[in-house]
């Protein structure tokens, strides 16, 4: 990616400032020679014109000084055979000259005679006088020139020599009342030698030259075909007059018209042969004019473009030779990403930057290889440190009853008991034993925590294990001294442990602990906690011989009794503020209503939401034994599975009346929970996002003093205590929310509310108490 | 259980009451929305819900209520609820239920408030 767009990135802004340079070196080279070739393409035009203009000026005045001075030498009609010589000579003396006639006015026809020579291959022939004679006459041009004296220009013509224009001269005499015209002298100018220098003035393909006539008769005979046409007719809408210029150039005003031979767009010009007034007339076309120029240019475009092309070719590959080694380090840096160092580099000049870059590179990836094995090595080293580690916990958990959780129940005692080590090993311990009628236990915490902690530990739990299980149950106040002589042995590392031990008597409820340094058990009777006064020792392991004293404790049906280490009440949260005696005497109070086990559970979620996010720094270890009674367990209870439709809210209020009634409970009651189980059943129904043939399970509980609906579904993950959106209270009609209602009416209607997430399913308990005459109902009931 | 009302049309004093006799819940809630709604927009002055035999109302009813009230305001119109049986006021009272609705706890307050309206109209 980084090659190609970097190469990319190269070879563009190049190429096209190349190409800019090469096109501004053009277009200014272009400019230059436009206006060269258009100037000598000027130069020729007028070149050429002018040289016409001379011939043709040449050739008519030719012409007429001939007829003129004809008319000039002769008075009178000479003889046939001197008319015929002057003939002669007049046609000998111009090889342009095509014929020459000299012919009598009318009023001298009878005795006169006439004379026409024309060219007849190299010879002249001379024509039937008579004839010609008549037939000249009747010519208009002729006929005018004996009528109005004036000498003129015919239009062309065929004649005997071919295709001709003829001038006509007045012969004239003295005469008795001023001049008398008695003949007509005419020459005639072979057409095909005013083509022959027409022709030279070619100056495109499809362009013209031609002669105007002084009458304005268009004439010429290109391609051999005559033409004598008045102007107007060609070039309709043109007047000549208006184009005529002495001195002819291409850009001089003109007219733009259509080209008579091909139809195409052109120019016409005129330009006057001196001396006379016939014109010379041009048709071009500018295109084909300008042909020579528009060539050039594509010359240079062609060039222009080759230049490039080869100029963006030589670019791209010199670009190509030096990013070539940065693609192949970006290519290998990629491949060292993927963890291939082995990866081979590019080869480039050591001297210049790129082969630096590479040096650079090559020497990083030896650094990181040696770095990696490093690390490697290091990460090995330490997954078996953890592998061990992780096997120590085992071995450590495998020491405790039941793997560090334990439950235990025996007629109307109930144990249950948690580990949770900070690190993975640590030297906090619980352990129990049943036997004789007596639950032995012990709890304890090593000072440190880690792995010295853990070994430490390891030997008391030994030591503690001899006392569980020896003949006889010796008490704890004497076991500790025992425990404390032999964990003093060898104890040079100074390690010690604080350590309760107690030994409950099952059937009369009697407790007997004592404490070596360890704090006091919390107890927990009728529904209030508080910790117990007791007599403490030392801690053991630091001094041998030394004397514990005993604490007894009478314990009654439904109490509960907590021992825990300083993990649970020293937790601390981010602010470092401790949990504290209070808060943990609070919490094992709310959930006095629980199952032990839950109780247990619910004591660790509750100091870890107070720790939030700051880690478990000290070993924590609960043990809680409970006697059990009466009020815990449900008197009476009712179960059952509600399908999740439309009808669901329905359906659990019928389920609830019906049970409520049976259990004979009070109507207020009734009502309160009723509403509570329709919000509870609508939020499943419409948020839980369960399936069609999805169940949730109700259950309703009466006990000694209270009663407890529970709601469990499969749902998602929902805890409407807290999930719940709950309307600001109180609000005035304009300010009252509609809705959010719902979660009020569940906290305000039920005294106590518990939820908890668990195996995919929210499970919710509510708890409702037993009004005080209720309570005398069952009492008087049961009496 | 079902909600049945009964409609008292008083156009003299533009009163509407609706008796409602039954649960108001989340099942006769959408229905009652609905009545309400018509109510509403039939412009009486004061709109009594009579709860003397309402049984039950849960929170999805009061929305419902809260709805209407809202409405009536709105329009610079009132709406009120009269006869309430404990356990509904109980309801009304932890919910905090619109403090500055009018409640008649029985008929007879219902009829002297609405006479000192008409009195304050004369008066005015």
């Amino acid at each position: 990616m980084f090659g190609r767009s970097f190469t990319t990135r190269l070879i563009l802004p190049v190429t096209v400032a190349c190409a800019a340079v090469i096109g501004l070196g053009l277009t200014i080279d272009y400019q230059f020679s436009r206006s060269r070739i258009l100037s000598s393409l000027e130069e020729n035009a007028r070149t050429s014109v002018e040289g016409t203009v001379t011939s043709l000026q040449e050739l008519f005045t030719g012409v007429e000084s001939s007829a003129r001075l004809l008319s000039e030498a002769l008075t009178a009609l000479p003889e046939q055979a001197q008319l015929e010589q002057l003939a002669r000579s007049m046609v000998d003396s111009n090889p342009n000259i095509a014929g020459a006639s000299i012919v009598p006015t009318q009023e001298n026809l009878a005795n006169e005679r006439g004379v026409y020579l024309y060219r007849k291959g190299d010879q002249l022939a001379v024509a039937s006088a008579e004839a010609f004679t008549i037939d000249a006459r009747q010519r208009d041009w002729v006929r005018r020139v004996s009528i109005e004296g004036e000498s003129a220009w015919s239009t062309p013509r065929p004649s005997p020599a071919g295709n001709v224009i003829s001038f006509a001269a007045p012969l004239r005499r003295a005469d008795g009342d001023g001049d008398a015209i008695f003949a007509i002298a005419t020459v005639d100018l072979a057409l095909s030698a005013l083509d022959n220098i027409l022709a030279g003035l070619k100056l495109d393909r499809h362009g013209f030259g031609f002669l105007v006539s002084p009458d304005d008769v268009l004439v010429g005979s290109p391609e051999g075909r005559m033409i004598a046409d008045p102007f107007e007719t060609l070039f309709p809408g043109i007047d000549p007059a208006e184009l005529s210029s002495d001195a002819p150039r291409l850009a001089d005003s003109g007219a733009s018209t259509v080209c008579p031979s091909n139809g195409a767009p052109c120019e016409l010009r005129l330009a006057a042969v001196g001396g006379t007034r016939w014109r010379l007339g041009i048709v071009f076309s500018v295109d084909e004019v300008l042909a020579p120029l528009r060539d050039y240019q594509l010359r240079v475009a062609t060039v222009g473009i080759l230049m490039l092309v080869v100029l963006a070719t030589l670019i791209t590959s010199i670009t190509r030779r030096v990013t070539k080694p940065l693609i192949g380090l970006s290519a290998a840096s990629e491949s060292i990403a993927r963890g291939d160092l082995d990866v081979p580099l590019p080869d480039a000049p050591p001297s210049d930057e790129v082969g630096q870059l590479v040096d650079a590179f090559d020497s990083m990836r030896r650094d990181l290889g040696s770095y990696l094995k490093t690390l490697e090595a290091e990460t090995q080293r330490r997954g078996r440190l953890e592998g061990e580690l992780a096997a120590a916990r085992e071995i450590q958990m495998a020491m405790v009853p039941q793997g560090g959780e334990a439950h235990f129940r025996k007629d109307r005692i109930e144990l249950w008991a948690r580990v949770r080590p900070a690190r993975a090993v640590g030297g906090d311990l619980y352990s129990f034993e049943s036997r004789d009628g007596a639950l032995l236990f012990a709890i304890g915490d090593v000072s440190d925590k880690g792995v010295p902690a853990a070994l430490f530990m390891a030997r008391a739990m030994s030591l503690i294990q001899q006392w569980e299980l020896q003949s006889g149950i010796t008490p704890p106040h004497i076991a500790l001294r025992q425990l404390n002589d032999a964990l003093c042995r060898d104890n040079d590392a100074c390690m010690f442990l604080t350590l309760t031990l107690g030994v409950l008597h099952q059937n009369t409820g009697s407790l007997e602990y004592a404490s070596g340094g360890h704090c006091a058990p919390i107890l927990l009777r009728e529904g209030s906690a508080k910790s117990v006064e007791q007599q403490r020792g030392p801690a053991l392991g630091l001094q041998p011989e030394l004397d514990f004293p005993t604490n007894t404790l009478q314990i009654q049906a439904d109490d509960r009794l907590f021992f825990y280490t300083d993990g649970f009440d020293e937790a601390q949260n981010p602010q470092e503020e401790q949990l504290g005696e209070e808060r943990l005497l609070n919490l094992l109070q709310i959930s006095d209503g629980l199952p032990l086990t839950e109780t247990g559970d619910d004591a660790f979620d509750q100091v870890d939401a107070f720790a939030r996010s700051e880690p478990q720094a000290d070993d924590m270890t609960l043990l809680a034994i409970e006697m059990r009674g009466q009020r815990r367990a449900p008197l009476q209870k009712e179960a059952a599975s509600l399908t999740v439709n439309s009808e669901l809210p329905s359906a659990s209020a019928l389920w609830l009346k019906k049970h409520w009634n049976s259990l004979g409970l009070w109507d207020e009651g009734l009502h309160d929970l009723l509403l509570v189980l329709e919000e509870v059943t609508c939020n499943i129904r419409d948020h839980a996002g369960l399936g069609a043939d999805a169940q949730i399970a109700l259950s309703l509980e009466r006990f000694e003093d209270r009663v407890e609906l529970e709601c469990i579904d499969a749902g998602v993950p929902f805890d409407p205590l807290t999930g719940a959106h709950g309307a600001e209270l109180g609000a005035t009609t304009e300010d009252a929310e509609i809705g959010g209602l719902g979660v009020h009416l569940i906290t305000r209607l039920t005294n106590r509310q518990f939820y908890r997430r668990e195996s995919g399913r929210n499970i919710l308990r509510m708890r409702l108490a037993l009004p005080e005459d209720q309570l005398m109902n069952l009492e008087s009931g049961e009496g | 259980m079902e909600l049945e009302t009964t409609r008292d049309e008083n156009r003299e004093k533009s009163l509407l009451r609706v008796a409602m006799k039954g649960a108001l819940n989340t099942d006769t809630a959408p229905g009652f929305e609905e009545a309400l709604s018509d109510a509403v927009q039939e412009n009486w002055q004061l709109l009594v819900l009579d709860m003397k035999e309402l049984d039950y109302i849960s929170s999805a009813g009061l929305r419902v209520i809260f709805k209407a009230a809202k409405q009536q305001k709105g329009e610079g119109r009132s709406l009120a609820v009269a006869n309430r049986q404990p356990q509904i006021e109980k309801v009304f009272e932890i919910l905090q239920a619109l403090p500055d609705m009018a409640v008649f706890a029985n008929d007879a307050e219902l009829d002297d408030y609405l006479d000192a309206m008409q009195a304050k109209v004369k008066g005015g």
